[in-house]
C-alpha cells in the first residue's frame, strides 16, 4: 500500500467507524488500524476497542482483533477465540468465515463482515 | 548553587551491542571538527515500565555531525538549537524519547562536568516537558562505567542504573562500586572453569523459561544448577499422566498440578535463594507478555510457530536475546523416521527469529490454516511424539546459550549475529549456522526497541 492508499483506508474506516488511527509499527509493515471505540450488537459488552491488519491486503481480508474485556451477559468470552501478541500488546482473535473478493477490496466492508461474527450469541 | 542531590537509580539504557560498539567507536574515534571537541549524539528510545525500574531501549543513533557544531568558550562541545528541534520531531514521529550521550577520557572519575550540568540540565528539562509526558536524559561514559540523569516533564526524576549492552555476553556499566564479587561454593566447579565473575553476572540475571514440558524442564533444571539469579516460569498448564515421560523433575503425585508448581520446587530444592516467579498463563496474555519483558534472557520451548514469533517480537521490542528449542519427532508405526531438533539464538540488532526459515511468513500460514483460533480449545487435539533424552540434548545445548548470554564464557566471534544448531537424534550430530542475513522488510525486526506498546 502507498501512503496514499493506506491514509484513504484510515479515512474510510475512521468515517463510519470512529477514530481510526494508523499505529503501523513502520512505514515498510503491513497497515495495522485502531479503532479506539467500536459498537458491537448484544449481549457483548457494547464498546472495545478493534485493530485492523493489512497483511497481504486486498488479496485477503485484513486480520481483525479485538479487547480482551468483550464477554456475554454471563461473563463468557465470543467462543473460537485465540489469544495474540500484536504489536506488543495481548489482543482476541476469532475464527470466523466470510467471503471475500480481491477484486472488489473495501475495508469498510471488510470490518462489517468481521463485525457479523458477534451476531452470534456464544 | 549547590547541585541536586542524585536521584535514585531507577532507569537501565539497554543497547543492542552491535549498536553500541558503534556509538563507542563514533565517540572515540569519530570525525574531527575544527574545534577538536568532545562528540555526542542522541539515543532515539523507546520505553519500557518493569517492576522495579524504566528501561530505556535504544531504537536509533544520530550522531551531532560536524557542521552543528558551534564553538563556546569553555565547552568541549556545542550544536545549534535547530539540530535540538529536529531530534525533537524525530522522537515525536517515533514515538521515542532522546537521549544525550557523550564520553569523558577514561582516566577521569565518571560523572557530568559542573559545564555539563549547567547547559545539559536546561537541555533535558526542556526536553522532557516538549516530548509530552515522556522521558529525556544524559549519559556520560568512559571505557568501564557509565552515570546518567533522566527528566520527566521538566523535572529531574532519576539516574542511571545501569547501561546495557546486549550480546554475548551482555555487559553492564554503571558506577563500579556497585558491582558485586560473591562467589558461590555449590558453584565451585563451574567457578574452576569459567572464573569467579560469572558467577556475579549469573546472580544477577533473570532468566525466563516458557513452555516447561520435555525441552523446559530440562532447561529450568539446568538454569537452577548454574546459578541464575531469578527463574521466570511461564506455563499455563497442568501436569497430566502422559506428560511424565518426558517431564523432569515431576513425581507420580503430580498429577493436576500446575507444571510452574513443579519447576517451582524443582528450582528450590536446588537453591532456595533463587528467585522464582511463578506465570501460569501463556505469552500472548497480558500477564505472559508483563512477566516476559522483565526478563534479561528468555528460552522458549514452545509447540507452535505462532507463539515462538510473538516471543521473538517481545524479544525484539524489549531487546531481549532469545533462545528458541524445538524438537520434532516422526514415526512409521512405531519406527522412528525423524528425530531432528534446534536450538535457535537470536540477538537485538541481529537477525531475529522470523529472519530465519524455521518461523517463515509460509510457516505461520500453513499453521494458521491448520490450527485456527479456537483450536487450543479442541478438546482432540492430540500431541506430537517426544523423547526424554533427545528432548535433553537440545535443552542442554539452549542452557549453555544461557550461560554464554549472560557470563560471555565463549569468545567465539559468530555467535554475536547470534546462531542457530540442528541436531539429528538418528545420525547423531549437532551442525552450527551462522545468522548473518536479516530479512528485508522483517516484522519482527521492524519492532526492535519499540518497548511498550503506545496503543
Amino acid at each position: 500500500l502507498t501512503g496514499e492508499e493506506r491514509a484513504a483506508v484510515v479515512a474510510a474506516l475512521d468515517t463510519s467507524f470512529g477514530p481510526a488511527t494508523d499505529v503501523s509499527p513502520a512505514e515498510d509493515q503491513p497497515l495495522h488500524v485502531l479503532l479506539k471505540a467500536l459498537a458491537l450488537p448484544a449481549p457483548w459488552t457494547r464498546l472495545t476497542r478493534g485493530l485492523l491488519r493489512f497483511a497481504d491486503w486486498p488479496q485477503t481480508r485484513p486480520d481483525f482483533f479485538i479487547d480482551h474485556g468483550v464477554v456475554n451477559d454471563q461473563g463468557q468470552p465470543p467462543r473460537s477465540f485465540s489469544d495474540e501478541v500484536v504489536l506488543g500488546a495481548s489482543w482476541r482473535r476469532f475464527s470466523f468465515a466470510f467471503p471475500w473478493d480481491p477484486a472488489d477490496p473495501d475495508p469498510v466492508t471488510a470490518l462489517q463482515m468481521w463485525l457479523a461474527r458477534f451476531r452470534e450469541a456464544t | 548553587v549547590k547541585p541536586p542531590d542524585r536521584p535514585a537509580a531507577n532507569v537501565e539504557l539497554r543497547i543492542a551491542a552491535p549498536l553500541f560498539r558503534q556509538i563507542e567507536q563514533e565517540l572515540r574515534d569519530g570525525p574531527r571538527d575544527a574545534f577538536e571537541g568532545e562528540r555526542a549524539g542522541f539515543l532515539l528510545c523507546g520505553v519500557a515500565r518493569l517492576n522495579d525500574r524504566t528501561v530505556l531501549l535504544a531504537r536509533v543513533w544520530r550522531a551531532i555531525p560536524t557542521h552543528k557544531r558551534l564553538h563556546v568558550a569553555g565547552y568541549g562541545l556545542s550544536w545549534t538549537a535547530d539540530h535540538n528541534a529536529a531530534i525533537l520531531d524525530e522522537a515525536d514521529a517515533a514515538n521515542a524519547v532522546p537521549v544525550l550521550v557523550h564520553r569523558h577520557d577514561p582516566r577521569w572519575v565518571i560523572g557530568f562536568s559542573h559545564l555539563d550540568r549547567l547547559a545539559g540540565d536546561q537541555l533535558l528539562s526542556s526536553l522532557s516537558r516538549l516530548v509530552g509526558g515522556r522521558i529525556a536524559g544524559s549519559v556520560v561514559l568512559n571505557d568501564r562505567e557509565a552515570e546518567g540523569l533522566f527528566w520527566e516533564n521538566g523535572a529531574l526524576s532519576g539516574g542511571l542504573a545501569e547501561l546495557r549492552s546486549v550480546g554475548v555476553p551482555i555487559l553492564r556499566r554503571g558506577r563500579a562500586e556497585s558491582r558485586s564479587s560473591k562467589v558461590r561454593p555449590r558453584l565451585h566447579r563451574q567457578t574452576l572453569a569459567i572464573g569467579p565473575e560469572a558467577d556475579a553476572a549469573l546472580t544477577s540475571t533473570c532468566i525466563a523459561v516458557v513452555g516447561l514440558s520435555g525441552g523446559g524442564s530440562h532447561v529450568v533444571q539446568q538454569v537452577a544448577h548454574q546459578g541464575f539469579g531469578a527463574v521466570i516460569l511461564i506455563d499455563d498448564e497442568t501436569v497430566e499422566e502422559t506428560n511424565r515421560g518426558r517431564l523432569v523433575g515431576s513425581l507420580h503425585t503430580d498429577d493436576g498440578r500446575l507444571k510452574t508448581k513443579v519447576m517451582r520446587r524443582l528450582i528450590k530444592g536446588i537453591d532456595p535463594s533463587i528467585r522464582v516467579v511463578e506465570v501460569p498463563h501463556r505469552t500472548s496474555e497480558p500477564a505472559g507478555i508483563e512477566a516476559l519483558k522483565q526478563a534479561d534472557i528468555v528460552v522458549a520451548c514452545v509447540d507452535r510457530f505462532r507463539d515462538r514469533a510473538q516471543i521473538s517480537d517481545l524479544c525484539r521490542r524489549y531487546l531481549i536475546p532469545l533462545i528458541d528449542v524445538g524438537m520434532t519427532i516422526r514415526s512409521d508405526g512405531g519406527r522412528l523416521v525423524q528425530a531432528t531438533g534446534q536450538v535457535t539464538l537470536t540477538l537485538p540488532g541481529a537477525p531475529c527469529l522470523r529472519c530465519t526459515p524455521l518461523v517463515s511468513d509460509a510457516v505461520l500460514a500453513k499453521e494458521e490454516r491448520e490450527q485456527p483460533p479456537g483450536y487450543d480449545q479442541n478438546q482432540y487435539a492430540t500431541g506430537a511424539p517426544q523423547v526424554v533424552s533427545m528432548n535433553g540434548l537440545v535443552a542442554s545445548q539452549a542452557a549453555n546459550l544461557a550461560l554464554a548470554v549472560a557470563t560471555g564464557y565463549t569468545s567465539r566471534q559468530e555467535l554475536n549475529e547470534g546462531g542457530w544448531w540442528q541436531y539429528d537424534a538418528l545420525e547423531g550430530r549437532l551442525d552450527f549456522t551462522a545468522l548473518s542475513v536479516r530479512r528485508p522488510h522483517c516484522p519482527g525486526c521492524a519492532q526492535d526497541g519499540h518497548g511498550d506498546p503506545v496503543v
